[in-house]
């Protein structure tokens, strides 16, 4: 079957999304977001997510299927995120898909997350160059694929050894006192900062680093250094330039993400590079990674800023890809695994 | 016997994955795994055995009924989830029943009418405790270190609930309908909740929500100022 109808479900962080795609086509994104509970935390509790979630599951489903048009047993094949991601989070999700799986008695297919946000780009961009390489960044991982096929072999060349990227954001924005999540609040204080006002230091980008850990990332030293510059700062007493503080930083991330990213295009001559996740949205990550992208002669494919975040739309994608594939659905009794390497794309 | 015929039952508040299909209030199909890990694996695998091996799916299936807990919060929502799922999936009525009545409807049906407690593991070295003569709760459930529950009456330690004992903790409850008035919400804890006190109705048909007995770990940045 050409274009298959696809029910996707993602739970493994704090956002509950059901799609449903045809094919390539995006018939309906529907979201239920814990982030204001969240935010009372100041971070993502993993017990708080799976509360929402189960609260929010049924009732999202339906949005989701009401907006698509379709009705529910006209679906081919149910997918849904098996892993990496909060355990407790994933098991509401493939509690429901499964059950789903039961009651339609339609195959189920269980994902790997990562891959999903690469799947994603194709309802927007269409078919995707193979091989082409994959930055996604986001609160829960930074990492760096290179993807020969977006079925059954994805590489890592590199991930980040400590906090992701988005967590940096959220942990900066609150030395700021700026609100949860920080990443939408800092890259707004940015745009009328100076983002060459201060240096901060660039994660595993020394000479030594490029050879050790050539596409890894760091960005807990430069959360450190943000934290000591603020705090120095306070002593004289004058108010913080959060503007110029907000864009120094997100420099700082911004261009190891990009500078890593255009030097694996160039040393594996791949052409197309496609960014995902929360920080996706960042503008100055959209911008810089455009510009340098055209020097490099290399083509950037970013997805409107709804699918870049954690989404049911990414998960029915790739569902879309394995099924129309010919590949086999997973086993009803299918494992959650809050670690699943990027090289297993189903489970 | 008020209420559907053919009721498939679910509960994942124990060790134990306890699914079963009843007609007419006896037991069609039972499937039951004790891998207290595992709920997520096995749970959808066991309701799937009893449809096929029942031979009932919608429209013959007249409702599901699921134990809310008290339980180990992961495994417990798995049961409930597949419910609500199932239930959405099929267009059918799913009712929760607090699974400690199934295991005092368990306990009574084998020892009579007494005064007991009944028992189950809380993890992080407590428990879950409600106290019961014969069906009727009357106590709250509770949790709390084993040593803590009161001493007054015999403690009834369970592992695994019989989902048998679940279905017709339901039945008992359809059959009091007339009495019954529909209950759409219980006072649960969430997040902001006091975590120790939950005002659960009697011994009947609950809304297909987990019965939270702590609030989550964290605390909030109000509460860390
Ligand atoms: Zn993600």
């Amino acid at each position: 079957m050409t274009n298959p109808l696809i029910l996707g479900i993602e739970t493994s962080c704090d956002e509950t999304g059901i799609g449903i795609v045809r094919g390539n086509q995006l018939l309906a994104d529907t979201l239920a977001s814990s982030v204001e509970e969240q935010a009372r935390f100041g971070g993502v509790v993993p017990e708080v997510a799976s509360r929402a979630h189960v609260e929010a599951m049924i009732p999202t489903i339906k949005k989701s299927v009401e907006a698509s048009g379709i009705s529910l047993n006209q679906i081919d094949a149910i997918a849904v995120t098996s892993g990496p991601g909060l355990a407790g989070a994933l098991v509401v999700g493939v509690a429901a898909a499964k059950a789903l799986a039961v009651a339609l008695n339609k195959p189920i297919y269980g994902v790997n997350h990562l891959a999903a946000h690469v799947a994603v780009d194709t309802l927007e961009n269409g078919a995707l160059p193979e091989p082409c390489l994959a930055l996604l960044v986001s609160g829960g991982h930074s990492s760096l694929l290179k993807v020969n096929n977006i079925n059954y072999s994805i590489e890592s060349l590199g991930k980040t050894l400590d906090d992701a990227a988005g967590e940096a954001f959220d942990k900066v924005a609150r030395v700021l006192g700026l609100p949860f999540p920080g990443g939408p609040w800092i890259d707004k204080a940015a745009q009328s900062g100076d983002q060459l006002s201060i240096d901060f230091p660039k994660g595993l980008m020394s000479k030594q680093d490029l050879i050790d850990h050539t596409y890894d990332f760091s960005f807990s030293g430069l959360k450190t250094a943000v934290a000591r510059w603020v705090q120095a700062w306070q002593k004289t007493g004058e108010a913080i330039p959060v503007a110029d503080v907000a864009a120094s930083f997100q420099e700082a991330v911004v261009e190891v993400l990009v500078k890593k990213t255009m030097l694996a295009a160039q040393n594996f001559g791949i052409n197309t590079v496609v960014i995902g996740g929360g920080v996706a949205a960042n503008s100055r990550l959209r911008a810089m990674a455009q510009s340098e992208a055209e020097k490099h002669g290399v083509r950037v494919r970013i997805p409107r800023p709804a699918l870049c975040t954690d989404n049911g739309a990414m998960v029915a994608a790739l569902g879309s890809h394995l099924y129309s594939a010919g590949l086999d659905p997973a086993d009803l009794s299918f494992e959650v695994d809050p670690t699943l390497d990027i090289t297993q794309v189903q489970a | 016997m008020k209420g559907p015929t053919n009721l498939l039952v679910v509960d994942t508040s124990t060790n134990r994955i306890a699914v079963a299909l009843l007609q007419f209030g006896k037991p069609a199909v039972v499937a039951i795994k004790d891998d207290g890990l595992r709920h997520a694996e096995f749970c959808a695998q066991l309701i799937k055995q009893v449809i096929d091996e029942s031979g009932l799916l919608s429209p013959e299936l007249g409702g599901i009924i699921c134990g809310i807990g008290p339980g180990p919060f992961t495994g417990l929502r798995v049961g409930i989830v597949s419910a609500q799922t199932i239930s959405y999936a099929l267009n059918i009525p799913v009712y929760g029943i607090c699974s400690h009545d199934a295991l005092a409807f368990e306990y009574v049906s084998k020892n009579g009418n007494k005064e007991f407690t009944v028992v189950t593991d809380a993890r992080r070295k407590e428990v879950y405790w409600t106290q019961y003569q014969g069906i009727r709760r009357i106590s709250t459930p509770r949790v709390s270190k084993l040593e803590e529950v009161p001493n007054n009456f015999p403690l009834v330690i369970n592992e695994g609930l019989d989902p048998v004992a679940l279905g017709n903790a339901a039945i008992e409850a359809f059959n009091r309908s007339e009495i019954r008035e529909e209950i759409k919400s219980f006072a649960t804890d969430s997040s902001s909740g006091d975590g120790s006190i939950v005002a659960l109705p009697r011994q009947v048909l609950l809304p297909p929500i987990p019965l939270y007995l702590r609030r989550p770990d964290a605390l909030t940045l109000a509460e860390r100022a």
